[in-house]
């Protein structure tokens, strides 16, 4: 009983955190569409998600331009991780990688949108997608990088002495050893570029709106029924994609 | 592993043919899309910043320090200065309720640590807009917080939380908690249990044990936690916005706007750069506390 | 008849020298060791072997073919790691298959070795299983195996016991000594265990600070080492310093030996503590002195006694119990023919 007791800043904290994921989950399911009155139990607001043309464009559109994104930034991460962590010694070199994830979101969107428009970049999916790949790449980057780094060399050395070439060792043996690494920073980069407003806002051009710019414009005027159930929709999704790269290591590395 | 064998890893980058190579084809086309995607905007804005405004947008190649002077005039001035304020209020409110979670979580016996861990991390990884939102329900007048207060008799009338300086605040933590929580976890598992003791057995009170011995030890999980909570809030638009009422309270807000309302990229610019400036300035803190740490603490 | 031959080789890192001008034969079908203290360069000198590591100036040749920037998968040397370095997402069967799979052998000739070389080392039912589900020294097994099916000219192992508790160590050097006359493959062991390699090796090469001291059989080590380092590294001994003169050495303020050997600049006298004799009737030198401590090991006693003049005092083995107390005072003696003059 004293254990519990002694735990009540981290039941504090974990209520400040979730009190309002329930409320809107909680919400999403009342059928009077107000908070403060309960019209019943029901999913119809759920329904409404997918008969409204601007929330299905914009997840055709986000789906798009993560996936994009991902792959880009899961190959160039990958890449740079085995870089960073076997052939790198500049400290600078190292910061640069990983500075797109720390930086603030408001300087690389107002940045980029002005570079964009100097060069005449048309701006649109791509535009946003490209954008994403920047600090997706430092994600995965920092995840792979942490699976080679507590990797055996000698497995390597040991495929080299036993007849396979780099090449064939990077591929016989490095790569399916940080595959789960590998596997755990794409979710978590795609996830990010699922999620991510700012620099989508900023880079996303007029038509084809990704799903958090459509969500914006729905929110700015009030309290919709419809965004609580795709918040929940999208809180869900997010929570599933995480628990599973989670389950394959490496996230948790990413901050401790 | 003897010396010649440590030496021999530092070696295993050395600059041969075959690694000079693999640098390339690794590190190439990623330092390559950053020096592009981010190198160059970032460069591009710099040089905004000295250069005139176009009267349609854009700017003419004419230098000048007009967009620097701006930072000067008293409503840009209180705009910076009232978000360095929010962002420090919101970050020390992290702090608060951070580090007594992150101490529980480390306390907690192993199998249970992950598990915590993931689920203070969890709400992180969702839509931020969506997190926003959701104290748009909670604190406006017919929201839920109003109305268990109502209803429990406490207040008569709603609280105004909505739009107000605190609910920003409210909303920054929320959305940045997460963290905060997670480095200063690190730190603080990295104690040794046998400090707290020796610190008890030489005669320090519990109070004073924690200021002397364990706060200090743990301040790299501070500065990191802090510079976390701190640079987003600052650059922060949304939050201002949804929660603040949609005035220009703070820096991230500013920026948009000269983007897309004023179209003052050079102003707009010298702004980004601001928010730059002091995360660099609060990095250098952090690298010259860290560095007189490890020199003491080893 | 010589298989391998180093030749001058030296390595530097930095400003450490890890090798320096360090030459070797090893002959055919022979079971070889390097031996020394942690950084004396035996396990640089392994890798550059095996190919991790390229020397700075010198030859290693394998059947008179300079090895020397050839690159690990090309040569005929197979290297059983102190780590085992099995590839932990594979079972043990395809562990021990991957060297001939990269000789792109036929599936049937593959097979059919692998399950040959898993006899051998005596792990067939474990074939289907992965390296964490395997004991320490099943790890072992599967490391050799997967080396030596290969066939190579030389096999490398590194500190191939370190990592095995004490009991499975003596199984495994009589398991590696069987296994190395089987193969008939030429075996190099470093290590930093001087009974390992004296108890396994044919010939041994003591090394410290990069430099080999002496190369010779187990037994020439123990009864005729070169230096004081091999003297002291290998067994146990006792050291008299002072100088020749003439035919005897003299250790100041204690006396003077008749001694063999003629050591120039000779510093030391040396005796093994077995051929220090307790109270004998007939000895050419003798030495009186203090019982400080009797210990009885069941096959052998120790006994140290202390002699005045003497700075650390002197270690006498014999066997079976012996009926000394400490505080007796005793007599040591030796045959010159038994002590080593050294340097």
């Amino acid at each position: 009983m004293a254990e519990l007791w002694r735990r009540t800043p981290l039941w504090m904290a974990y209520a400040f955190l979730y009190i309002p994921i329930v409320v809107l989950f909680g919400m999403s399911f009342n059928a009077s569409g107000l908070p403060t009155v309960w019209g019943g139990f029901t999913t119809s607001w759920y329904g409404e998600l997918f008969s409204n043309d601007d929330i299905l464009g914009g997840a055709r559109t986000t789906l798009l331009v993560a996936v994009g994104s991902t792959i880009v930034a899961t190959i160039l991460g990958t890449l740079l991780a085995v870089g960073l962590e076997r052939y790198n010694r500049s400290r600078v070199v190292d910061a640069a990688v990983m500075a797109p994830a720390i930086f603030p979101d408001i300087v690389m969107a107002f940045s980029l949108l002005a570079f964009y428009t100097l060069i005449g970049f048309t701006l649109g999916r791509v535009s946003v997608m490209a954008s994403h790949v920047i600090f997706n790449l430092a994600f995965v980057a920092s995840i792979v990088r942490t699976r080679l780094h507590n990797f055996d060399r000698s497995v390597e050395e040991a495929a080299l002495d036993l007849g396979a070439s780099e090449l064939r060792t990077f591929w016989r043996i490095t790569l399916p050893i940080i595959s789960p690494g590998i596997v755990a920073g794409a979710l978590l980069a795609f996830t990010l570029s699922i999620d991510e407003f700012v620099i989508a806002f900023f880079t996303n051009g007029p038509a084809h709106p990704t799903l958090p710019v459509v969500i914006y414009s729905m929110v700015r005027f009030g309290v919709t029924p419809e965004v609580n159930a795709l918040a929940v929709v999208l809180i869900g999704l997010s929570f599933t994609v995480i628990f599973v790269a989670q389950r394959l290591g490496g996230v948790k590395e990413l901050f401790t | 592993m003897s010396l010649a064998g440590r030496l021999e890893g530092e070696e295993a980058k050395a600059s041969s043919p075959s690694s000079r190579l693999g640098k390339t084809v690794t590190l190439g086309p990623g330092l390559a899309y950053l020096a592009v995607m981010l190198g160059a905007p970032l460069a591009l804005i710099v040089g905004y910043s000295f250069l005139t405004r176009g009267s349609f947008g854009g700017v003419v190649m004419e230098p000048t320090l007009d967009a620097w002077g701006k930072l000067a005039n008293p409503i840009f001035f209180d705009v910076v200065a009232g978000s360095i304020k929010i962002a420090s209020i919101a970050t020390v409110l992290a702090l608060a309720i951070g580090y007594p979670a992150a101490w529980v979580i480390a306390g907690l016996p192993a199998k249970w640590k992950t598990v915590a861990l993931v689920a203070v991390v969890l709400p992180f990884w969702s839509n931020f807009l969506i997190r926003t939102y959701a104290w748009i329900v909670l604190l406006n007048n017919e929201g839920l917080i109003n109305r268990v207060l109502r209803g429990w008799g406490l207040i008569d009338e709603p609280l105004g939380m909505l739009y107000t300086e605190g609910a920003i605040v409210v909303g920054l933590v929320y959305i940045y908690l997460p963290l905060m929580i997670l480095p200063l976890y690190s730190s603080i598992e990295r104690l040794d249990p046998a400090l707290r003791e020796a610190a008890f057995d030489l005669g320090a009170s519990p109070r004073r044990t924690f200021r002397r011995v364990l706060l200090p030890l743990t301040l790299p999980g501070i500065m990191a936690g802090s510079i976390f909570v701190f640079v987003p809030s600052l650059g922060n638009f949304v939050v201002p916005e949804l929660l603040g009422g949609g005035q220009e309270i703070m820096i991230g807000n500013l920026v948009r706007d000269q983007f897309f309302k004023a179209r003052d990229l050079p102003f707009g610019s010298v702004l980004a750069l601001c928010v730059i400036a002091l995360m660099l300035v609060l990095l250098f803190i952090q690298a010259t506390v860290l560095r007189r740490t490890r020199e003491t603490h080893g | 008849m010589t298989l391998i031959s180093i030749q001058g080789v030296t390595k530097r890192f930095g400003d450490i020298v890890a090798l320096d001008d360090v030459s070797i034969d090893v002959a055919d079908n022979e079971f070889f060791s390097l031996l020394g203290p942690s950084g004396c360069g035996k396990t640089t000198l392994l890798r550059i072997l095996a190919g991790f590591e390229q020397p700075d100036t010198g030859a290693v040749l394998l059947d008179g073919k300079n090895l020397v920037g050839t690159k690990p998968y090309h040569r005929p040397v197979n290297m059983m790691f102190q780590s085992y370095a099995l590839f932990p997402h594979m079972t043990v069967r395809k562990n021990v298959a991957f060297g001939l799979e990269e000789e792109r052998l036929p599936r049937s000739e593959i097979d059919t070795r692998v399950e040959e070389a898993l006899a051998k080392v005596g792990l067939e039912s474990m074939a289907d299983r992965k390296p964490h589900q395997l004991s320490g020294g099943q790890r072992q097994r599967v490391a050799l195996a997967r080396a030596v099916v290969k066939r190579p000219r030389v096999l490398l192992l590194d500190e191939p016991l370190g990592a095995l508790d004490r009991k499975i160590r003596a199984e495994m050097q009589l398991e590696l000594k069987r296994l190395q006359h089987e193969v008939g493959i030429t075996f190099i062991v470093v290590t930093h265990d001087q009974e390992e390699a004296m108890s396994m090796a044919d010939r041994v090469a003591v090394m410290h600070h990069g430099r080999v001291l002496q190369v010779a059989s187990p037994v020439e080590l123990y009864e005729k080492p070169s230096s004081f380092f091999v003297a002291d590294f290998i067994g146990e001994m006792n050291f008299l310093e002072g100088s020749l003169q003439g035919d005897r050495f003299v250790v100041p303020g204690v006396g003077s030996f008749a001694a063999e050997g003629q050591a120039s600049e000779v510093r030391w006298l040396a005796v093994r503590p077995e051929k220090l004799l307790i109270n004998p009737t007939e000895a050419a030198n003798r030495l009186d002195g203090t019982v400080v401590d009797v210990s009885f090991y069941g096959a052998l006693t120790h006994c140290v006694v202390s002699v005045p003049g003497l700075q650390t005092p002197l270690r006498a083995n014999v066997t079976g119990p012996l009926a000394l107390t400490p505080g007796a005072t005793v007599t040591l003696g030796w045959n010159p023919s038994d002590s080593i003059t050294l340097s």
